[in-house]
């Protein structure tokens, strides 16, 4: 436990860089690429981290986005990172850091698959092709969990610390916002959103429970 | 002998100890039985807590066994796929690993997915959902009702690795289950549950009847729940839990079997009941033994006094208690006493008190004893005049007499062989061998030596009736009557000695009669008097009467004067008779007195006895006293022959009257033999010529001569002269004219009642005594 806290303070640490970050964003943008920054809240306004935010444009056909890469990698028994967004048609790497084997698995309707005991980095990686929500576990570390967000739009961010997410470059026109958390309680909330806005700044506030990140519990099987 | 002082102390004392005993045993039993019931709630307060323990810790292993399995990845995967067949083998396979008996499949927003139930409702599901909840908060099992059996539920989430699913699985609560309870908490155990249908379903460690015994009391369950109660079966202290703590239809009753204390009880109360027979036995004992004790000092007391009351003399009681000795000693005196009494009341009654001689009674009973043996001689003694002799001497002096003369009798030759006195003055004497008239006139002879009394020498006359018991049998009634016939013949001829002759019953039976009854008679007033008037020839006017005796007797009818003073005189009775005359006669004038017949002067005979009665004087004054009447109203009259029988004391009697101021006439002048010179010492008024000269005076010239005479005579010796018998006038003219004052006789009226001479004097005082001649 006492670990686990460290650990927190240690994900802290960045917090007063991220709030000279929020103030850079607040300057003035250029009018074609249009920058937007959202932060998301709790209802008791502390800021959530680890949501997902997505913006879908309405005017847009869907594309794949084929051929990027992105890492879900394991490190101290703990998925890092906790919410990973991809555009559908990533593919994902689960390389494996820690001396253990990991049996990481997913049993969620987008994408199911397994990888089964393995050490370093699976030859493989894995391609969500499907948008939806994926939710990561380990056969053989059943604390370990995490969620893999595949978008159907390029435009996802995931919320650092300060519950910012920032989007650069968006064409203006109108978008389906979406913002979904793994500890959200009710339906995901989306919105239209027409670009640019009036603010470039947007806030919203979601209902979650707030858990402890999974983490490794400390070694030995008192912990279990 | 129910009502015994002896049953009664023994009932009263066994009555107090069962009373203790009794009370003893309910002490003892109900504390005995609180007891037993305490430790039994709490034995079984122990074995509840211990049966929840239980459940919490099946539903732990429970719980862990299916976190284990929910965990299982490959129970994940086949739950992943979302195929209703694979998830139901899935569950069916995995199920059996831990040995549930159902399994479902949650949503986890609790639709059901999968279920080995078949038939599951909405509540039942609703049910599941909210033991997900529950589970949530870490919470333990629930027992839930499917099919009429209560299963022991726990759920898990299935986590893949977020929540996918709700695993729950189920462990039906059994007999089998029920057996595990008893070994570990010691106590049976029973489930009931109950369907919505109202079906009842047991599974229970009891034996078959005890739970059909179950079966047919449930509606006692809710009871049960609160406090813990007997009866459910018998012989069981049960307590009801409610299974799921929500509805009324799944319980769980543990029964802690009462049998061994139930035994112990009965041990007690039988040792206790042997220890109670064995005290009341030996108390029974002990008490029939103390109360005999007590007893049997009053029992030998009863038996003492029965004895008593027989009549007995029982020996006197050893060794009693001094109150019983006192009692007995009492009721021997009291025996003692009533014997005494007895003796006395047999002696008095056979003997006189006086003499100390046998009484009547004892003469008659001893002569009845003798029956036919009976022979010799009676002899009935009188002491003659003995009542005279008795107004002489007094009553004490003549008791003494009388007393004197029965010692002597006792010791006069021949010595009789028997000796009674039968009233008053008659004593009986019987010789066995017969008695002639010499000897019995000699042994008279002996009785009549003086008597010393009060230094003066007392003699006495004795008259002697005789009986020959050899010639004159009969019932000792008859004797005596014919003895006493011929004592009395002894007195009337003044003979010392009277035997009885054949056939003189009935001569004398009148007589004896008359002198028997004479005295009743007075009492019972048959005798009355009546009135002959003495009228004043020289002045024509009644001034005074003689009052004559009657007696109407009841069966003999009236009896003439002549013949009972007569027989009163020769049996000294005579008294009597005067007593009664001058007492009446007095009366007789104080009425008159009041009825205005003022001056009438009363004359009353007297007899020869009276005339030596030296207190009659003095009992005359007292009657008149008594009466307020001058003495001058009241005149005696005797007879010349009675004051001529004793002229010394006869004279000393009349000059006592006198003294009191009486008038008195010599009555039957001319009859006697007295001489002039007596007369002239008398103390007299007035004589009365004899009737028997003035019947023919008319004719008769001798006694006309004779009447002449005597009045002249009588005048010069300063007497009034009274003309007795006077039947004709001419007889009245004759005598006014010779100087006779007083005229008694028929030619006036003959003798009246009181009521018919009141009204012939009136008459003839206020005629001038001319015309009522006859």
């Amino acid at each position: 436990m006492q670990k686990t806290s460290s650990q927190k303070n240690k994900k802290a640490m960045p917090k007063s860089a991220g709030w000279v970050l929020f103030t850079l964003v607040m300057m003035p943008c250029f009018a074609s690429a249009i920058d937007l920054r959202l932060s998301i809240v709790a209802p008791d306004a502390l800021a959530v981290e680890d949501a997902v935010v997505e913006l879908l444009p309405l005017n847009a056909d869907a594309a794949v986005f084929s051929g990027s890469q992105k890492e879900m990698s394991q490190q101290d028994r703990t998925f890092i990172p906790f919410v990973l967004t991809v555009p559908k048609g990533t593919r994902v790497n689960f390389p494996n850091l820690d001396r253990t084997r990991h049996h990481v698995y997913s049993f969620s309707e987008p994408k199911p698959f397994e990888l089964k005991l393995y050490v370093g980095t699976p030859q493989e990686p894995v391609l969500f092709d499907k948008p939806g929500i994926v939710a990561l576990g380990c056969n053989i570390h059943d604390y370990m969990q995490a969620f893999i967000y595949v978008s159907d739009s390029p435009h996802a961010r995931v919320t650092d610390s300060e519950g910012q997410a920032s989007f650069t470059g968006l064409p203006a026109g109108n978008y389906r916002l979406r913002v979904w958390h793994p500890w959200q309680n009710g339906e995901l909330l989306e919105t239209a959103l027409t670009l640019p806005a009036e603010n470039r700044v947007l806030k919203y506030q979601i209902d979650i429970d707030r858990q402890q990140k999974p983490s490794a519990p400390p070694a030995g099987f008192g912990g279990l | 002998m129910l009502n015994s002082y002896r049953i009664r102390l023994v009932v009263a004392f066994v009555l107090v100890l069962m009373l203790v005993q009794l009370a003893t045993a309910v002490f003892v039993l109900d504390a005995a039985h609180r007891q037993q019931m305490l430790q039994q709630q709490r034995t079984l307060d122990v074995g509840i807590n211990v049966f929840r323990e239980v459940l919490a810790n099946r539903s732990l292993q429970l719980n862990n066994s299916l976190s284990v399995l929910s965990a299982d990845f490959g129970f994940k995967r086949a739950i992943a796929t979302g195929e209703s067949d694979t998830i139901l083998s899935v569950l069916e396979n995995h199920g059996s690993r831990i040995g549930a008996d159902a399994a479902v499949l949650l949503s986890p927003d609790g639709k059901l997915i999968s279920s080995s139930i078949a038939g599951l409702d909405k509540a039942d599901i609703d049910a599941l959902s909210e033991l997900t909840d529950s589970m949530n908060d870490g919470g333990a099992a629930r027992i839930l009702s499917f099919d009429n059996a209560s299963y022991q539920f726990v759920m898990q989430p299935v986590k893949a690795p977020t929540l996918i699913a709700w695993v729950g699985m189920g462990f039906v609560m059994d007999r089998q289950v029920a057996q595990q309870a008893k070994a570990i908490t010691g106590v049976e155990v029973s489930f009931i549950n109950k369907d919505s249908d109202g079906r009842f379903a047991l599974q229970s460690t009891l034996d078959a009847t005890s739970q059909s015994a179950l079966l047919s009391q449930l509606n006692r369950l809710p009871e049960l729940s609160r406090e813990a109660a007997e009866g459910f079966p018998a012989h069981y202290l049960s307590y009801a839990l409610e299974l799921d703590g929500k509805s009324a239809d799944q319980w769980v009753v543990l029964h802690l079997s009462n049998l061994k204390w139930e035994q112990n009880y009965e041990h007690l109360r039988n040792s206790m009941l042997s220890i109670f027979a064995g005290t009341l036995a030996l108390s029974l004992l002990v008490a029939a033994w103390l109360s005999g004790s007590l007893t049997r000092p009053v029992h030998t007391l009863v038996e003492f006094a029965r004895l008593i009351g027989q009549g007995q003399n029982p020996p006197p009681i050893k060794g009693a208690p001094a109150e019983l000795a006192v009692l007995a000693d009492t009721l021997t005196v009291m025996r003692d006493n009533i014997e005494a009494r007895e003796r006395d009341l047999i002696y008095q009654s056979t003997h006189d008190s006086l003499t100390g001689l046998a009484n009547r009674f004892a003469a008659k009973r001893t002569l009845q004893d003798a029956g036919d043996s009976l022979s010799g001689t009676l002899v009935l003694l009188d002491l003659k005049h003995f009542r005279h002799i008795n107004d002489m001497i007094g009553f004490a002096n003549a008791d003494s007499l009388l007393v004197m003369f029965a010692r002597r009798l006792e010791t006069i030759t021949p010595v009789p062989d028997f000796l009674a006195r039968l009233d008053g003055d008659a004593f009986l004497l019987l010789y066995n061998n017969g008695i002639t008239e010499t000897v019995l006139s000699d042994a008279i002879d002996q009785l009549e030596a003086p008597f010393s009394i009060q230094d003066s020498n007392i003699s006495i006359k004795i008259r002697a009736g005789m009986l020959s018991l050899a010639e004159h049998g009969g019932t000792v009634g008859v004797l005596l009557q014919r003895i006493e016939i011929a004592l009395m013949q002894a007195c009337l001829s003044d003979t010392r000695i009277v035997a009885y002759r054949t056939g003189e019953d009935e001569k004398y039976q009148r007589e004896l009669t008359i002198i028997n009854q004479l005295e009743r008679g007075l009492e019972q007033g048959q005798f009355h008097l009546v009135f002959q008037p003495k009228v004043d020839i020289q002045n024509n006017l009644c001034n005074g009467a003689e009052a004559l005796i009657r007696w109407d007797h009841p069966e003999l009818g009236p009896i003439r004067p002549d013949e009972f003073i007569m027989l009163a005189e020769h049996t000294g009775n005579i008294d009597l008779i005067s007593q009664w005359v001058l007492r009446q006669a007095m009366d007789q004038l104080v009425l008159w007195q009041h009825e205005g017949l003022v001056g009438l002067k009363l004359a009353v005979n007297l007899s020869a006895h009276d005339l030596v009665n030296e207190s009659l004087p003095g009992q005359i004054a007292e009657m008149l006293e008594a009466r307020e009447l001058a003495p001058d109203l009241l005149a005696i009259e005797v007879t010349e022959g009675a004051v001529m029988k004793d002229p010394m004391t006869a004279v000393s009697v009349l000059q006592k009257f006198r003294n009191l101021g009486l008038s008195i006439a010599i009555d039957d002048f001319g009859t006697g033999h007295s001489s002039l010179a007596y007369l002239k010492m008398l103390p007299v008024n007035e004589v009365k010529i004899d009737r028997s000269f003035i019947k023919d005076m008319l004719t008769n010239t001798h006694d006309a001569m004779i009447v002449e005479t005597s009045i002249a005579l009588t005048h010069s010796l300063g007497f009034s002269v009274t003309a007795e018998g006077v039947e004709e006038r001419q007889t009245i003219d004759v005598l006014r004219q010779q100087g006779c004052d007083l005229v008694q006789g028929y030619v006036y009226s003959r003798p009246l009642a009181a009521r018919d001479f009141y009204h012939w004097y009136v008459e003839f005082n206020q005629q001038g005594g001319v015309s009522s001649l006859t």
